[in-house]
């Protein structure tokens, strides 16, 4: 963000303000789709780390590239998160501790649905996943780099490619 | 079939349940961004290590002769691995461990996992097809021993005619784990790697300490003393899966030598998961996955 032509106490409060409009959306985006709040967080904080590092530019885009790096910071640590389980038994002592608040359970249908979310390509899962956060179809254009026109159809795959997996795995 | 209003309806109500019930901490948040620390970078407080706790009773199974001449240190290769149904969460006592990095790195080639983990991995044949690679650790971890810790674990197992030697008060063991290459197919995992290595001061009275552990781990004076002899011809690394754990195990012949069997099960009864653990002279294999004993024996037999 830092640019010869903007002086470095510009561009932090510039950042201050991108902070300030969009960290509690990130969060709250990467908490979807990771179980545990704590390490939500440290990934939201990490994302804003990417961008105040980045040269990535300041008005609309920004929002767009945060949602991008929030759904992609957290599919990528529910990834990791499947790889680990199959081994837990061996290496399950690397595993990151337990937060407090990571130790309330989930319910069986979030686990349900992250197992599917972490199966389905990366596409698809980023769709849904800023789909049900809200955004419109604008804006999922804007986040993922994709044709407007085609979010539609887009979506339905998703939802399709969703829905498949997840009857396979538990049934309706 | 399925009308699309019915579709999306389906999905946003699966994908509602995701929906978070917490707020995030904007002033948390924002403090650590001014530390400009990444969270990635934070220490951790790990998770005992159960099995690597379990490694390091075994490091003093090494008979006391062994630290001779000089050397301030010994270490052991554990050129194996040994399944024993006990929970090493009974040992009194903690780790320092530190991981090279916590999560494993994607090798995108053989040769890329090879140039990372120091060695070069081998892969079963029977699968016909590349796995998904990747490499986890170096990982080093140390203990220092507490004698009255010692004592009071004894105690509370009931080996209360056993004594914790004073000397052993700070006294600190080591372990190495060299880099784990892991090795995805659908429906199963390989992970191998090279020895261990088990780090203690040279005249430590190895046995005796390897006795007591086991007592601790609530095995009989017999049994302990039998496994610290078996240690002592030949180390290996030490699995400890409690009684409690629903697993069977069983020990099977692969073309290359015994190799120990688990199966577990879920609490229904049905199969959750085989592993087979195997040994050949420079690395140890694990094999995991949802498939049958003899599938596995089959994967396992096709190694290359």
């Amino acid at each position: 963000m830092i640019t010869p032509d903007h002086p470095v106490e510009d561009t932090a409060m510039e950042f201050e303000t991108i902070f300030d409009a969009h960290y509690v959306r990130v969060a709250r985006v990467i908490g979807r789709i990771v179980h545990d709040p704590a390490r939500a967080e440290e990934l939201a904080v990490d994302v804003f780390w990417k961008l105040w590092r980045s040269s990535t530019g300041s008005g609309e885009n920004v929002g767009a590239w945060l949602s991008r790096a929030a759904v992609r910071a957290g599919l990528d640590e529910l990834r990791k998160q499947a790889r680990r389980a199959k081994y837990e038994r061996f290496v399950g002592w690397l595993l990151e501790p337990r937060t407090p608040e990571a130790l309330h359970i989930a319910t069986e249908e979030q686990l349900r649905v992250r197992s599917i979310l972490a199966l389905l390509t990366s596409r698809d899962a980023e769709m849904l996943v800023l789909r049900s956060d809200g955004l419109t179809y604008q804006e999922l254009a804007q986040a993922l780099g994709l044709n407007p026109a085609s979010i539609g159809t887009l979506l339905s795959r998703a939802q399709d490619s969703f829905r498949k997996e997840y009857t396979k795995r538990y049934g309706i | 079939m399925e009308s699309k209003p019915q579709l999306n309806e389906w999905t946003d109500a699966k994908l509602a349940t995701l929906t978070p019930e917490w707020e995030p901490n904007t002033v948390r948040a924002r403090a650590r961004l001014n530390s400009r620390s990444p969270m990635a970078m934070r220490p951790r407080r790990l998770r005992f290590a159960a099995a690597l706790a379990a490694a390091l009773v075994l490091v003093a199974m090494l008979p006391a002769t062994r630290a001779v001449g000089q050397r301030i240190w010994d270490r052991l290769f554990l050129t194996g691995v040994t399944v024993v149904r006990v929970d090493p969460d009974a040992l009194p006592w903690s780790l320092n461990i530190h991981i090279g990095q916590k999560s494993p790195v994607r090798a995108e080639t053989a040769r890329a996992a090879a140039q990372a983990a120091g060695f070069t991995p081998m892969f079963p044949q029977e699968f016909g097809q590349s796995p998904q690679l990747a490499v986890l650790g170096p990982i080093t971890a140390s203990v220092n021993l507490n004698a009255r810790q010692l004592q009071e674990a004894l105690d509370k197992a009931g080996a209360s005619n056993v004594r914790a030697r004073q000397e052993w008060d700070g006294v600190k063991l080591g372990i190495e784990v060299r880099p784990i290459v892991i090795a995805e197919y659908p429906g199963s995992t390989l992970m191998q790697m090279q020895p261990l290595t088990l780090d203690a001061p040279a005249g430590f009275a190895m046995s005796e300490f390897v006795e007591v552990a086991f007592r601790i781990l609530g095995l009989g004076a017999g049994e302990a003393s039998q496994m610290a002899r078996q240690f002592a011809e030949h180390p290996t690394w030490f699995l400890g899966v409690p009684q409690e754990d629903a697993v069977q195990m069983r020990e099977v012949r692969l073309d290359s030598g015994p190799a120990m069997l688990l199966e577990d099960f879920k609490e229904d009864g049905g199969k959750e998961r085989t592993t087979l653990i195997w040994s050949i002279k420079d690395r140890t294999l694990i094999l995991s996955g949802d498939m049958t004993p003899d599938r596995a024996v089959a994967i396992a037999n096709s190694v290359r």
